[in-house]
Order: structure tokens, then sequence, then C-alpha cells
């Protein structure tokens, strides 16, 4: 403790300094004394201990943060194996009906998998196709319709489709373009919500953690109903049915390689959700573009709150993301982005929005703008 | 603590998670509250510290038996956080304090990695730990609780009490004084 000949002066030097107290002149100087021996040095870092211990939560075991952990490593592990295993599922009969166009990076997961029906007990195959968050995938289904597919979605129909049935489950979003065939309607069934279709396109919004179903017209008819529930609604072009609080179940896969698709928290919401009564409101004149653009790799927003604008991001550039303040996540924001790396599309944002952003690896925080 | 280095790097090795939910439960909060000081950013910081525990969950099949797990952790810690001040130095937000932190981290280093492994982080000295912040005068206890637990800065307190400044830091000083004094057999 040389050149101090008072102990107290140092340690209050330090528990200013530690207190955030201390002008930078003032650190500066403590920094000096620290190195000036290796007693100082220990002596300092002591008090260092004391502060950092003092400052831990008091909680015992903080359980959220270990789940956070174990579905990181989990996540990491999944990224090693899943190169593996793709490559043994691409190699599947993938000729013939299904030809595949991968639009983004990112990895697209297509397989087959069997489903025994309990009542017959007969073997049905069926096609489930996985498009990761970050990708994006266009894809010609076996009766020659075109189906584009969001990021973080998944798709399923079965060996029969095109032959027997034309019958799609979707979770997540997709643009279907359809095939005219009279004789075999084309069904999307998203959660409880079939959406019936002869020969026209159509988007269909269906993400879990929306909690709704929507469905926009662009050309043609289609007919939206409640499975089990005669009542249909008939959407002419440039429509868009919303059915809020519309569950929404993940597919009974017992392949926890479809695990990733959860990632968008909706842990709390859902029993809250169950008890709500759904909704259903019909939009005209719908900006069709806008609801289109995804597919052609577009971000439009109209007065978007942050918080679902976030959600797009997220699932388009597979990333998630927070907020500093909550008040943020209600702030509207308008504007388009084509297709354009991550942090060029928060500078813009940044640029009209009064928020600031910091990336870490895969996740960002949104703040409040600096003054 | 009945458990040998050894034995939990062996725990880990056989791919015991209960292993590592005991090392997060008994080095979580430090490691954060160490990261937290440093880049005064609290997600940063809790990030930096999941990256340590997947790292070492990763490469437990290369873990060094010799080595205190939690001196490994530690180190993890240590050098994103260095990394990070290193950045922050480079770029145009570049201020004082980063580079006074970053000297203070980097003389401090040695000694904290040795008092991460000794005895001081035990079942034992957690107890001794709790007891002395008990038995610290009120008003001090007060005060430092509120500084350490509330994050309020020094004249937020000041305020609150009705004191000045000094006095916040007076006690302050005080209460790391004793505590101190109190865990000088663990150090």
């Amino acid at each position: 403790m040389e050149n101090y000949s008072d102990i107290e002066t140092i340690d209050y030097l330090i528990g200013r300094y530690l207190s955030g107290g201390c002008s930078a002149s003032e650190s500066e100087q403590l920094i000096t004394w620290i190195n000036t021996s290796d007693e100082n040095r220990r002596y300092f870092t002591q008090y260092k201990f004391i502060w950092l211990k003092s400052g831990v939560e008091n909680v015992k075991f903080s359980g959220n943060k270990w789940e956070r952990l174990l579905i990181r490593i989990e996540q990491n592990e999944n990224k090693s194996s899943q190169r593996d295993k793709d490559k043994i599922r691409r190699i599947f009969r993938l000729s013939g009906y299904a030809a595949l166009i991968l639009l983004l990076l990112g990895m697209v997961s297509l397989y087959f998998y069997f489903s025994k029906s309990q009542n017959t007990g007969k073997q049905l195959t069926e096609n489930v196709i996985n498009v990761p968050y970050g990708s994006k995938l266009l894809l010609t289904l076996p009766d020659n319709s075109k189906v584009w597919i969001n990021s973080g979605s998944r798709l399923v129909y079965d060996n029969k489709f095109g032959i027997d049935n034309r019958n799609i489950r979707i979770l997540g979003e997709a643009y279907f373009d359809v095939a005219k065939n009279p004789d075999l309607p084309f069904v999307v069934h998203a959660g409880e919500i079939d959406i019936r279709a002869l020969g026209t396109a159509f988007n269909v919004k269906a993400y879990p953690e929306d909690h709704k179903v929507e469905a926009t017209l662009v050309h043609g008819s289609i007919e939206v109903k409640k499975q089990g529930e005669r009542k249909q609604i008939l959407l002419k072009p440039r429509e868009k049915v919303t059915i809020i609080n519309s569950e929404l179940k993940q597919f009974s896969i017992e392949d926890e390689k479809l695990e990733p698709l959860k990632k968008i928290e909706t842990k709390g919401v859902k029993e809250t959700v169950k008890k709500l009564k759904e909704e259903v409101t019909i939009d005209k004149k719908i900006n069709i573009e806008k609801e289109t653009a995804w597919k052609d790799g577009k971000l439009i927003f109209e007065s978007e709150p942050l918080e679902s604008l976030s959600k797009a991001i997220m699932r388009k550039y597979d990333v998630t993301i927070e907020f500093s303040n909550i008040k943020l996540k209600n702030y509207k924001f308008s504007g388009t982005f084509r297709d354009m790396p991550l942090e060029q599309l928060l500078d813009a944002m940044k640029f009209s929005a009064p928020i600031d952003y910091e990336i870490k690896e895969k996740r960002i925080l949104i703040m409040d703008k600096l003054k | 603590m009945g458990i040998s280095n050894k034995e939990i790097v062996d725990g880990l090795k056989a791919g015991k998670t209960e292993m590592l939910r005991d090392l997060f439960g008994q080095f979580n909060g430090l490691l954060v509250a160490y990261a937290k000081d440093t880049v005064k950013n609290p997600l940063l910081a809790e990030d930096f510290v999941q990256d340590a525990f997947c790292t070492l969950w990763e490469s437990r099949q290369k873990l060094n038996p010799e080595l205190p797990v939690q001196s490994y952790l530690y180190r993890v810690v240590h050098s994103r956080c260095v990394d990070f001040l290193r950045k922050q130095q480079a770029q145009a937000n570049y201020s004082q304090f980063s580079q006074i932190r970053f000297n203070e981290l980097t003389s401090t280093h040695q000694y904290f990695d040795h008092l991460i492994i000794s005895q001081i982080t035990a079942k034992e000295a957690n107890d001794k730990f709790l007891d002395s912040i008990r038995e610290l005068p009120e008003q001090t206890r007060e005060i430092f609780q509120l500084s350490r637990n509330s994050e309020l800065t020094n004249p937020e307190i000041a305020e609150k009490f009705g004191i000045s400044v000094k006095s916040v830091e007076y006690h302050i000083t005080k209460a790391l004084q004793f505590l101190r004094k109190a865990m000088e057999d663990f150090f």
C-alpha cells in the first residue's frame, strides 16, 4: 500500500471506483496504484471479488437461464448433426414429382416418414417439407401447382397428393399458385381452418406464435371455413380474411428434428389464448404486393408495430430480437426493404425510427436511440 | 465441496448434464456479475457466460482434469470481455473508461483466476459471506444492497436516503471493508 499512508484513502478510492463514482483521472490513478505491486493487485482484486459476489442475484438457481442454456446446446448439436442427417434424407425419392429450387442460403430438409393410421393399420407416406428460419423455398407440387414457402414454415402432404387428393397441411406462411383441376379441390389446412381452392393464387399465413390464420386471395376464388362447421366465407380477389385466436397445433410428428420451428416463444400465452373467442375479419382492397412481398425477398411494412415487424425479421434472417424497452414494441414503422444484409436493414430503420441496436451473433437488442 | 475436479471432468465426459447444471448453479451468477461489470450490458454479459458453458460442454472430451473447470469457464468469459473492450476501443465509441476497464481487467486477471479456483467459491465461504452481510450495520447494509441489487447509482441512492453522495460512498466502502475482512481466511 505504498504511496498511500492512509489505508482508508485507498479503500475509499476502491469503493468509489467499483460503485462508479470515480472520474477518469481518479480511475487512472487507482489503476496505476494497482499495478505498483502484486500486493496491491491482490488487495484490489479481493475487493472486486467481494463487490461482484455481493451483486450476484439472490435467487439460488435460475431455472429459466439454465433452460436457455440447454436449448442453446441442443441447437448447436443439431447444427452439426443436421448436416449428416440431411445428406441421408436427400437420397430419398426426391425424383419424379417434386422439383426443388433453393432460393436462399440455409438448409431445407425434405423427408418422408411413415405413420400408421390407428384405425386401419394402413401405411401412409407423408412428405414433410421443413423450411428453417433464414430460408425460403419454391416448390412444384405433383399436380403442377407452385408453392413458395416462407422461413420457419412446415408443409405436409401425403403420397396420394395429386392422385386421390390435393390436401396440404401448413404451419407458417406460403403462397400457392394452384393448377386448375376441377375434379380435385385443392385444400390447405391451417390448424382448424380449411382453405379450399380450384384454380387460383393465394397466400396463407399461419404461424403458431401469431395465434391467427390469414388468407389473402390474389386471383380466382377460395372458400375459407372452420373444420366441422358448415358456414364458409367466400373470398374475392384482393380480400383478406383473418381469423384471430385460431388454434394452431404443431403437427404431431415424433421427429425431434422438427423442433427448431418452435423457436419463437409461444409459452405462457398459449393457455390464455385457448379461452379467447375467435374473431373473424375480412379486409377488402388489400395491397397484394405487400402481402406477398416475402416471396420476392422483400419486406414491406405499413405502420407496422415494431413487435410484429421484428417477427418477420426474425424469420427471414434467423435471428432473435429483444427490446430493451417495452414501449418500443408499439412504435409504428413504415418502409420497404429489398433483399439486403440484416445490418443494412437495421441501419435503415435506425435512420427513421427512434431506435438503436446491438448485434451479438444471432441476437439483436433494440433500444432507445441515445440523445 | 466433496467432489473433486477430476470427478467433475469425468462426469462431463460421460455426458452428465447434472454436472453441468451444478456448475451453472454455482458459477453462473458470479460470472455474469463479472462480465456485466466489464461490458456494462446485461444482455451481452449473459451471452458471454452462456457461451462459456456451451463451449465447456462442447469441448468436454478435451478437458484437462488438472485445470479446474470453473477456471476454464472464467477464462472464456474473461477473454470475451477483453475482446469486447478491445473492439470498443477500435471503434468510434472509444471511451476513456473502456480503456481503464481494459487495464484493470488485464492486471487483475491472474489473481481473479486464482480466487475463482480457490475455495472462496465453496459452500462454507458462501455461507460465511451471507452471514457477514447480515452482520453489517443496518443503514450500511441497506445502502450497500440497494447499490448491488437494484443497480441504483450513488446519486440516486443519496436522493432516496436524503444524504450526500459522499456518505453513500462512505457506506459502500465500509461494507466492502467489513466483508473483505470477514472473508480474509478464504482469500
